[in-house]
C-alpha cells in the first residue's frame, strides 16, 4: 500500500486515462487477517488501475492506494451474522518500487516470457533458448506470450516441482489431484511452491493479503467490478486471458455447434433452431453495440485531442505567438483564445461518477466531483451560477452518462455539509444558484450595484445582467436583494421595472 | 418635507413628486412606511392649499397630485386607498358613503377638534355666545368671510360642532333640513 494524493474535495487525484469504476463507503481494511485500526472506516474507490482507500477521519494522512497490477489472487467471502462480507486480495509486495511495472513490461516483451510453441503447443518457460524445448522449432515472433498465471491455469507447467509425488507409489500426480491416479493413495498437499519467475525479477517476493471489509454492503458489486478491472488490466498488459481468479470457471460454449444438426427432425432440431435464432439475434445486437463502442472510443480520443490543444494553448509560447500575430489587435485575439480555451476546458470529465459506480455514496461523490468541476467556472462568472446553467454545463461535460436533475439538486445541497468550497442558495423567489461564499457575498454585490446606480442612474434587470454578465433571473434576484435591504426602490411603469437609489430612506435618515 | 407656498394660486410640489418610484407602492416595508408618510403630508398640504375635503378615490387617482403628467406616472387606486387608510388611522380623514366600499373619503387637513376650537374662539370673540346661528351662516355668512372656516363643507362643520356640543360648549338645534340646522354657543 502506498500513500495517495487527494484533490481538495478529498477525492483521489486520477492519473490520465484512469477511470473510477466503483465506489463504496464504510469499508475497513485488514492486513493478513488482522483488523487495521488505522484504516477502519473509509471510502474505497476502484479505478481502472488502482484501489484507493480514503479514510473518513484523517483522509489526508491515512489514505492509501494499491496498484491493481500487484494483486495476484482475489476472492470474495460473503458475510454471515456479525461478520461483514470481505474481499481478500493477495498482493505481490514489491521490494523495489518499480518492480511490478518492470515485471509487466518484461512479460510483454517477446524475449523473456513464457511462450507457446506454434507447432506443438508446448508451453516453453522463458525465452532464453529461442526455440521450443520439445520439438526444437525456433520461436516465431507472433507466438503468443503467456503470463505465469496463465500457465498455471492451463496446467502446463510440467516442471517436476509442480507435480505431487505420491508418497506411496511415487507417481508424479497433477497438483489438482486429491488422490493418486495410480494407487488411489492420499496425496499430501504441500503449501503451493513459489514458481520462479524466469526473468528473475519477482524472484523472492513476499506475499501479503489485504482484506476489504464491507460494513455497509456492496461487496458483490464491488467484487464484480474488481474482476472486470483486473481482467481488462491484464488484457491491456499483454496477456491473453484472465488469470488466477480462484472462483471463475472456464467459459464453456455449449450450443452453437453446427455438427449437431445432422439429425433431422425431433425435439432437438426445434431446440437447436430456437438457439440458432437466438444466436443470430445476439450477433446482430453485438454488432450494433460495437458501433456504439466505437463511438465512445472516438469520443475519448477527441477529448484527448482537445486536452492536448488546451495544454498547447496554455503554454507561454502559444500566447506569445498569438500576441505577435499580425492583422488583428492583441486584445481581440487574446479574447478569442480565451474563449476557445473555455470550450476546450468544458469538454469532458474523464471519469464521471455514476449511480452504478458509487452506489450509496452517489450523491456525496457527485457533490465532490461537481465541486471540482464547477469551482473554476463559478469563480470566472463572478461567484454565482444559476443552478440550471450549472446543470447544463455539467451534463455537457459528462458526455454520455447524464445525471438526473433531482440527483443534481440533491448533490448540490450537500456542498456545505461536506465542507466543500461552494454552496447552494435558494433565493426567496425559488431560484436556485450555486455560489462561492467567498466571492459572492451579499455585501459585495450590494456595494457593486450601488456604484452602478451612482454612476449610471436607474437600473433595470436587463442592464444589470449585461453589466454583470450574468443571467437575467440572477440579475433580478440581486436587485430584489438590494431592494429588501432598503438600498434601492422600484419604479413600475409600462416600460418595466426600474430600480432607483432609495431616496425615501436616505431622506428619512437625514432628517 | 412638504413646503407649501402661501402665495395663492399654484401649489408647489415637493421635490419627491418628480421621483418616479414615488408613484409605485414599494414592496420593502420600511421604504413603504416612509413613502406613505410622504404621501400623507403631500395630501394634507395639497388639500389645505386648495381648501378641498371630499375625495372620490377613483377620480382623484387620475388627477393631480396623484398623477404627474411630466414624468408620466400616476398612483394606483389600491395604493391610494392604502395611503388614505393611514390618514384615517391618524385621524386626518374618514371614509364616507357605504361602510365597506372605501370609495370616497373626507380629508381633514385640519382636524375637527381644531376647527371646533377655532369656531368657539371666534364666537366668543364676537360676543355671539347664547345666540342662535344657522350652520349656513357660519359657513357662508358675511360675518365669517375672513375666517378660515368660511366655506368649510357642511359635514366637517357639523362634525366640529358635534364635538363642541359633546364638550358642553354649544347646543345644536334640528331644523327641517340640514341647512336649517341651528347652533347656540355657550361661553
Amino acid at each position: 500500500m502506498e500513500p495517495v494524493e487527494l484533490a481538495p474535495t478529498l477525492r483521489p487525484l486520477l492519473e490520465s486515462g484512469e477511470k473510477i469504476i466503483c465506489i463504496q463507503n464504510k469499508v475497513g481494511l485488514y492486513r493478513d487477517s488482522v483488523r487495521d485500526e488505522e484504516h477502519d472506516n473509509g471510502t474505497v474507490y476502484l479505478t481502472s488501475s488502482r484501489i484507493v482507500y480514503v479514510d473518513q477521519q484523517l483522509p489526508r494522512e491515512r489514505s492509501v492506494a494499491l496498484h491493481l497490477s500487484r494483486v495476484e489472487r482475489w476472492s470474495l467471502h460473503s458475510g454471515f451474522l456479525y461478520t461483514s462480507a470481505k474481499i481478500c486480495l493477495h498482493i505481490r509486495a514489491a521490494s523495489s518500487s518499480n518492480r511490478i511495472q518492470a515485471s509487466l513490461s518484461v512479460a510483454a516483451s517477446p524475449t523473456s516470457a513464457n511462450w507457446k510453441c506454434v507447432i506443438c503447443d508446448y508451453v516453453n518457460r522463458g525465452g532464453g533458448l529461442g526455440k521450443c524445448v520439445l520439438c526444437g522449432v525456433r520461436r516465431q515472433d507472433d507466438s503468443p506470450d503467456l503470463g505465469i498465471d496463465k500457465c498455471r491455469e492451463l496446467n502446463v507447467l510440467n516442471d517436476a516441482e509442480q507435480q505431487i509425488s505420491c508418497p506411496t507409489c511415487t507417481f508424479d500426480n497433477h497438483t489438482s489431484m486429491e488422490r493418486c491416479e495410480m494407487c488411489d493413495g492420499e496425496l499430501r498437499h504441500l503449501p503451493p511452491k513459489q514458481t520462479d519467475d524466469v526473468g528473475g525479477i519477482v524472484q523472492h517476493e513476499q506475499r501479503m493479503a489485504v482484506k476489504l471489509s464491507f460494513r455497509a454492503g456492496g461487496s458483490s458489486l464491488f467484487y464484480a467490478a474488481l474482476k472486470g478491472a483486473l481482467s481488462s488490466l491484464l488484457q491491456d498488459s499483454g496477456s491473453l486471458a484472465t488469470v488466477g481468479d480462484t472462483q471463475s470457471a472456464p467459459v464453456v460454449e455449449v450450443w452453437p455447434h453446427r455438427e449437431r444438426q445432422t439429425t433431422a427432425g425431433g425435439i432437438s432440431t426445434i431446440v437447436s433452431a430456437a438457439h440458432e435464432t437466438g444466436r443470430a439475434r445476439d450477433v446482430r445486437l453485438k454488432s450494433a453495440f460495437l458501433d456504439l463502442d466505437a463511438l465512445t472510443t472516438m469520443a475519448n480520443e477527441i477529448v484527448g485531442m482537445a486536452e492536448h490543444i488546451a495544454t498547447q494553448l496554455n503554454s507561454p509560447a502559444a500566447s506569445k505567438l498569438h500576441k505577435t500575430g499580425g492583422g488583428e489587435s492583441d486584445e481581440d485575439s487574446a479574447a478569442r483564445v480565451d474563449a476557445f480555451r473555455q470550450y476546450v476546458l468544458d469538454l469532458g470529465i474523464e471519469s464521471p461518477v455514476t449511480k452504478d459506480t458509487a452506489g450509496a455514496v452517489f450523491h456525496e461523490e457527485l457533490a465532490r466531483e461537481l465541486c471540482d468541476y464547477l469551482e473554476n467556472y463559478v469563480s470566472q462568472s463572478g461567484g454565482t451560477v444559476a443552478l440550471v446553467d450549472a446543470y447544463c454545463l455539467y451534463n455537457r461535460a459528462r458526455e454520455f452518462t447524464l445525471v438526473y436533475p433531482s440527483d443534481f439538486v440533491q448533490a448540490c445541497g450537500m456542498f456545505e455539509k461536506l465542507g466543500l468550497g461552494l454552496r447552494l442558495r435558494e433565493y426567496p423567489s425559488g431560484l436556485l444558484a450555486i455560489e462561492d461564499p467567498g466571492s459572492a457575498s451579499d455585501a459585495l454585490i450590494a456595494s457593486r450595484i450601488d456604484s452602478y446606480v451612482q454612476s449610471f442612474g436607474p437600473l433595470t434587470a436587463n442592464g444589470l445582467a449585461a453589466m454583470d454578465d450574468c443571467p437575467l433571473t440572477l440579475a433580478e434576484e440581486r436587485l430584489w436583494l438590494c431592494e429588501r435591504n432598503g438600498q434601492l426602490c422600484r419604479d413600475e411603469s409600462i416600460e418595466g421595472v426600474r430600480f432607483y437609489s432609495n431616496i425615501f430612506v436616505q431622506a428619512n435618515n437625514n432628517k | 418635507m412638504t413646503s407649501v407656498s402661501e402665495t395663492v394660486t399654484t401649489f408647489e410640489f415637493p421635490e419627491i413628486h418628480n421621483f418616479p418610484p414615488f408613484f409605485t407602492r414599494q414592496p420593502n416595508e420600511d421604504t413603504w412606511k416612509v413613502q406613505r408618510q410622504l404621501w400623507c403630508d403631500l395630501i394634507l398640504a395639497f388639500y389645505k392649499h386648495n381648501r378641498l375635503s371630499l375625495m372620490p378615490l377613483a377620480e382623484a387617482a387620475t388627477e393631480s397630485p396623484f398623477s404627474n403628467r411630466q414624468i408620466h406616472r400616476s398612483l394606483q387606486v389600491d395604493t391610494l386607498r392604502e395611503i388614505i387608510e393611514e390618514l384615517v388611522r391618524q385621524g386626518h380623514a374618514v371614509w364616507t358613503g357605504p361602510k365597506n366600499a372605501k370609495d370616497t373619503c373626507m380629508v381633514y387637513w385640519r382636524k375637527p377638534e381644531v376647527w371646533a376650537n377655532i369656531i368657539h374662539m371666534w364666537a366668543c370673540e364676537h360676543s355671539l355666545c347664547n345666540t342662535v346661528l344657522t350652520l349656513y351662516e357660519l359657513a357662508n355668512g358675511d360675518d365669517t368671510v375672513k375666517q378660515e372656516f368660511h366655506g368649510l363643507d357642511l359635514s366637517t362643520l357639523r362634525r366640529s360642532l358635534e364635538i363642541l356640543q359633546s364638550q358642553g360648549k354649544a347646543q345644536m338645534f334640528a331644523g327641517t333640513s340640514d341647512d336649517d340646522m341651528g347652533i347656540k354657543f355657550f361661553s
